[in-house]
Order: structure tokens, then sequence, then C-alpha cells
């Protein structure tokens, strides 16, 4: 249609049932918020992969046939079959198993160092966005500095400083995941400093701490939140990446980077050994930037949808 | 428009500053003694002495820092503790093959992102807009190790069509260059052209709500010249910010990248840099990345002030 044509916009009508019930309680943002994201299709099918993901981790033990480090010796690079749902690697463990078991450490990863972004970021976005002024200014250049390195190759950097374990890549992700949450928290802290709420809450004498925490953080969560799960989607892309380059997780740890590294040396006559650590990995990572997206499209009323 | 550019050169010293000190730092941050790691326990004190020497360990670190400051202006950043070669050179003779390789993947992306980007906003809501945001929202979540794990093996190992990896100069052979070139440049591109994608959509989509659009249309400018002249030039800014933003994701893909294919580029010197704990190597090329993705956003922010004028004057 031609957009000219588009419908007439109509003065907003005042509900006045609604001002009747002022006071009322009233359907929250969240409830709200997810009523929308549940018809998001994309969206829902994300989070139940999601789900699927964490009740595989967390009932591992339960749900893989095999133990991840257990060697079939007779039955090395077998393709797979009924016994081996996905095939065997080359030292004749299940890949099926070890896939399961994978999803404890990239959830693990995730998990902790995106918390280790958000614990940082979010503090010195609320403290440079609140304060503003000198403060500010350092956080913010700092941040720039960070920034400026290609993030994948200052994780690479920081495992080479610390040496290749699974604490380390936490640290090491989690260190790179703080400047997008310090600059997203900034400018949101940033657009709502100057409410009439804080304002009121200054005028009261609420101390500064009290109105950084309980006035401001919980009415800038919206982005704070979409940002987590997109942070989650990298931390996990790169968790595997830093694997699969030796630099992360060690063997004999069922990490499906570290898989997919060693499953290259057969990939001729072996293929599974390395199709399914990587399939594992995109579905995971899909399923965290398909939910984020649709929790930005939720959560954002400026991108609400008539 | 000078003294647009000189300002924003004047405001990347402070994070060179900042890039360099962390560079240096990584070293001294390493726990433990460096020359029990790369050494051993059991070297000579002779062979430990000579070796802490060569890497200024004996003076304290603040002396060390703006002497290696002082070199790193001169673009001396010491000699690598393998080969004994000045690292600098190092890092050149391998970044052809980088260049090259991120060169090729950001003209692929470019292609690919740019133009399904506007068709897609343009059809909106057609199957080919859906077929967009779902390739892109693929493209973003594949891990680029994989896709080229895999390209490998259907293209170059089942297929036999392409070279599964190695390099050839594109001077000594264009042919076998470009051949070994394109399975490393789409891998890597594959990111980009979804990020791309995504971003010329949205920003499309958002130009052609504005009402200067419907003030176009409603003077009778031609479907043609609507959509590329008004619309796309004004949808180019977000577009370019994200390609600035990109440069860094493909630089610190080209690492991965030239593992995966074995090319020969500063990615794959920097990793065997770190196996060797060859600590300047690794200095300078993490140096010289986040050099090159400072200066690709220094540009493209001096591309916003061509194309949109009212940058310059804020």
């Amino acid at each position: 249609m031609n957009p000219v044509l588009k419908k007439q916009q109509t003065p907003p009508v005042v509900d006045l049932n609604a001002i009747d019930n002022i006071g009322e309680k009233t359907e929250g943002f969240y409830k709200v918020s997810f009523d929308k994201l549940r018809k998001n299709k994309l969206a829902m099918f994300g989070l139940y992969v999601i789900l699927l993901n964490i009740i595989m981790a967390v009932f591992a033990p339960l749900i893989a046939p095999h133990d991840p480090t257990e060697m079939f010796v007779k039955n090395r690079l077998e393709a797979p079959s009924s016994q081996f749902f996905m095939g065997t690697d080359e030292f004749g463990r299940d890949i099926f198993s070890r896939i399961i078991y994978g999803a404890q450490i990239s959830l693990k990863v995730g998990i902790i160092s995106v918390g280790i972004g958000i614990f940082f970021g979010v503090f010195l976005g609320l403290i440079s966005g609140y304060f503003g002024k000198l403060l500010d200014n350092v956080i913010s250049r700092f941040m720039d500095v960070l920034f400026s390195f290609p993030d994948i190759l200052l994780a690479i950097a920081i495992m080479a400083v610390l040496g290749s374990n699974i604490t380390n890549v936490m640290i090491a992700i989690g260190i790179v995941s703080i400047p997008i949450f310090a600059r997203i928290t900034r400018s949101a802290v940033l657009s709502v400093r100057e409410s009439q709420f804080i304002e009121a809450a200054k005028s009261t004498g609420v101390k500064d701490i009290v109105i950084i925490f309980r006035h401001i953080l919980p009415n800038i969560s919206a982005p704070i939140i979409v940002q987590s799960t997109l942070s989650l989607a990298f931390a996990i892309i790169a968790e595997a990446s830093l694997s699969f380059l030796g630099l992360g997780t060690q063997p004999p740890s069922p990490s499906w980077g570290l898989m997919l590294n060693t499953g290259r040396g057969f990939m001729e006559t072996s293929p599974w050994v390395a199709i399914f650590p990587g399939l594992a990995i995109m579905i995971t990572v899909l399923s965290f930037n398909v939910l984020g997206d649709g929790l930005r499209d939720a959560l954002d009323p400026r991108l609400k949808k008539d | 428009m000078f003294k647009y550019i000189m300002k924003r050169l004047c405001m990347l010293i402070p994070v060179l500053i900042g890039i360099s000190t962390i560079v240096f730092l990584l070293i001294s941050l390493i726990p433990g003694d460096v020359v029990d790691i790369l050494l051993g326990t059991s070297a000579t004190p002779e062979a430990r002495e000579a070796l802490r020497e060569n890497l200024g360990l004996n003076k304290p670190v603040v002396i060390r820092y703006f002497e290696w400051m002082f070199n790193a202006i001169q673009l001396d950043f010491g000699e690598s503790i393998r080969t004994g070669k000045p690292v600098i050179e190092e890092f050149f003779a391998r970044l052809p093959a980088t260049l090259q390789l991120a060169g090729l993947a950001m003209a692929i992306s470019l292609l690919i992102g740019i133009p399904f980007g506007i068709l897609a906003a343009i059809k909106k809501d057609s199957w080919i807009s859906h077929v967009v945001s779902v390739v892109s929202m693929l493209g973003v979540s594949i891990p680029a190790f994989w896709l080229g794990t895999m390209l490998i093996l259907f293209i170059s190992l089942q297929l036999r069509l392409l070279p599964p990896g190695g390099f050839v100069p594109f001077l000594e052979n264009p042919i076998e260059n470009l051949k070994g070139m394109i399975l490393p440049a789409f891998t890597l591109g594959t990111s980009m052209s979804a990020v791309v994608m995504r971003m010329t959509r949205s920003a499309m989509l958002e130009v052609l709500g504005q009402d200067y659009m419907k003030t176009a249309l409603a003077k009778g400018v031609t479907p043609k010249l609507y959509r590329y002249k008004h619309a796309f030039k004004n949808a180019l800014i977000p577009v370019l910010t994200v390609i600035g933003i990109q440069i860094g994701y493909l630089l610190g893909g080209a690492v991965i990248i030239e593992e995966v294919f074995a090319l020969p580029g500063v990615g794959r010197l920097a990793l065997q840099a770190i196996y060797q704990r060859d600590y300047p190597l690794v200095q300078v090329t993490v140096l010289m990345f986040s050099l090159g993705f400072v200066l690709v956003n220094l540009l493209v922010d001096i591309i916003y002030a061509y194309i949109d004028p009212r940058i310059r004057y804020e």
C-alpha cells in the first residue's frame, strides 16, 4: 500500500475506566511483556531450546546413555548407530553423551562469565551515569579502551596471560563482556536520571546509593536483561572458539568447541565427530539470539508494534 | 571538515595510550616468573640472567613501561624470543594474507548484506523478508570455525571443488590465490553479512516510515530514486556504524579462520606466539590489531561526517 495513504491517526482517547482504576493493582510491566513474548513463536522456540539445554545440563547423568569419558576401545570412530546415537570419537567415547555433558560447560561458562560482565559492567555504568563528571569521564574512557580490542582477540590475549583452564575462560569472557553492560547501563541511567521521581527521591533526602539501587536500577532493567541474553550467546560461542583453538577448557572435558577441534582430524573418514558438536553450539547460540531479539521487542516500548 | 578530523584525532590519543598500557601490562600480569615459564626451572643461571636482561625484567615496571612506550613509538617492539628477529618484521611479513582475507570477507558481506537488506525492507512481510530474517539469525549464530570445517568437508574433501587451505601469494599465482581464499573469506564474511543485512533492513524500514519519504512520494519521485537516493542514503549511517564495529570481529575472527584454513596470516602468528609463549610477538599482534580497529572506526566517523553534515557541526 502507498505509505501516504496509511490510515489517519486518531487522537488518543482517554479511558475513563482506567482512571477509576488508579490505585488498584494493574497488570505489571513484566506480565505484559511476557504476554507479548509468548506471541513471538521464534522467541518461544529459543526459550524452549534453552530450557531443554538446562534440563540436559542438570540431569546429564540421567539422560546420557554412557559416561562422557568412558572409552569403548573396540568401537572407535564408529558411525551413528542405535548404540551410539551420534557415533563415537577417536577414543571410542559416545558423542551423544559428551554433547549432553557439554551443555553443563557451555551454560556454566555462559552464566558465570555474563554474571561477571553484569556485576562489574552494571555497577560501573550506574555510578558513571549517576554521578557524571570526572568519574563518568574516567570510566567511559576506560570502557572505550576495552572496546577498542576486537573482543575475541582480547579474550585470547587474556587467556595467553592467565593460562588455559575453564576458570580463566570464564574470567576472560567476563572481562570482555564488561564494557557493553557498562555502556548500556550508563545510557539508560542518563535517560532516567532527570525524571521527576528521582528528583522527588533526592528532595526528600534519600541517599544516593538507595536512589541508584532502589529507584534507578529497577527502571533500567529491561535493556540489561536483553543484553544478558545476547551476551550469553556470545559467551557460548567464545568459549567454544577458545577451546577450539586449544586455549580454553582442556581434554578430556566434553566442551563442544574442544570436541570439534579434535574431530577436525578425522573429518574425511568420520565427519560425525565434528558435525554434531558444531550443531549443538549453533542451535544453543541461535536460541539465545532469537530469545534476546524477542525480549527486545517485548520489553522495549519504543518498538511497540500496532 | 578539517577541524572535525583534528578533533577526532585528538580524542584518539587517550584511547591509544590506554590500549598500549594494557598491552604492555599483559606481560607484567603473567602469574609466576616469566623466565621460569619460558626456560623451565632447569635452565642455567646465566641463560636465565640473559633472558631477564633481554626482556628488561631487571628494571622497575614503571621504567620498563616508559622504555617500552618510547620504543613502541618508533615501531620497535623488541625481538621474538624464539627467532630473535624483530617482532614488527614478522608481523608485516604475515600482514598481506590477513588483509586480503579481511578485505575479501568484507566485500562478500557487503555484497550479500546490503542488497538483501534493502530487498527485505522494501518487500516487507513478503517471503523474501522472512527468509532474510531467518538467514541473518542463522548467520550470526553459526560458529565460524564450524562453518569453515563443514565447507572444507563438503566442498573441498567431498566435491573437490576448492582447496581446503593453504595460501599462494597473489602475485605468484592470482588464480590459485583466489581459489584458496574463497572459502576462508566466505566463512569469515558470513556473520558480518548477517549483521549488515539486519541493520540495512531495519535502518531502511525506519527511513521508509519518515515523513520526508512521504513528501518525496507525494511530489512524485520515481520509485527507483525513492528507494536508492532518498531512502538508502539516509539509512547508510547506522549501516556504516555496524560495518565499523564488524571490522573488529573480522580481525578477531581472522585468528580462528586462519587456523581452520591454515593461512599464514597475522592471526595464526598470534596463536603460534601464544602457544610458544613468545610474549613480545603476542604484544605486537594484539596491539596492531587493536590499532587497526581504532583507525578503521576513525575512518568510519570521518565518512559519517562527510555523508551527514549535521555531525560535522555538532
